[in-house]
């Protein structure tokens, strides 16, 4: 990781930046095609417009 | 920054950092719990317990090491933007607590599920939690390493404020 002022960037900060990226890319991906197992943004901020994603059993199907 | 002050910051700073790294560690431990045992009544006060545990551990740790981390870097020659591995810890540090911030009302949501006596188990157990505790050990984790290594790398910033500092001490 030697490193001068004058060598440019470091090659652990462009090994991190690009790992940091892709992950970042990879889990934008996962949020917006929702294969994050229906955990969308909407998980995180449940401001009334993304009904809650607790799905409990349907109509006439409930638990005694 | 005073020597006796600057080495109660950084004990502030690795005490909240580190107590951070334990307390998620602590949390994925939760989340396994949730997701395997075979008892009801432990799977739901798992859950039940992650909210208030996360207000009262997680969030101001968080919020302790990102502030006494900023007083760090200020009050010493480190500086903010000058180094790489500081920019780096600052970025890790930043989004997590963002997103442990946004996260609350997931924990909120889990409890409410879990406190629901009509919820079937299976619909109580949720991976999210080992997902996101996981992740954040491997964020904590490399920010402790980069802290403790500090690997060499100016940014352009801290270049300029490198070669304007050797100007002045020439002159």
């Amino acid at each position: 990781m030697a490193d001068s002022p004058a060598s440019g960037t470091p090659r652990w900060v462009k090994v991190t930046a690009i790992v940091g990226v892709v992950l970042l890319a990879l889990v934008v991906v996962l949020l917006i095609t929702g294969r994050g197992g229906g955990h969308g943004p909407g998980r995180h901020t449940n401001d009334g417009d993304t009904p809650p994603t607790h799905t409990g059993p349907p109509p006439g199907m409930t638990h005694p | 920054m005073k020597p006796q002050f600057r080495k109660l910051a950084l004990t502030a700073h690795v005490a909240s950092s580190v107590g951070w790294l334990g307390a998620v560690a602590a949390f994925l431990g939760f989340g396994v719990v949730g997701l395997t045992s075979d008892d009801a009544d432990t799977v739901r006060a798992v859950y039940l317990v992650m909210e208030p545990a996360a207000w009262l551990v997680l969030v101001p740790l968080a919020i302790a090491s990102l502030l006494t981390g900023l007083i760090q870097s200020l009050g010493t020659t480190w500086g903010l933007f000058r180094h790489y591995w500081v920019v780096f810890k600052l970025l890790i540090n930043v989004a997590s607590t963002v997103v442990l911030l946004a996260y609350m009302n997931t924990f909120s949501f889990m409890a409410d599920v879990a406190a629901d006596p009509s919820a079937d188990l299976d619909e109580v157990r949720n991976a999210s939690p080992v997902l996101h505790a996981a992740l954040a050990l491997i964020l904590l984790l490399f920010a402790t390493t980069l802290a403790i290594y500090k690997p060499r790398g100016l940014t352009p910033y801290g270049q300029r404020k490198e070669r304007a500092r050797g100007i002045m001490h020439s002159g």
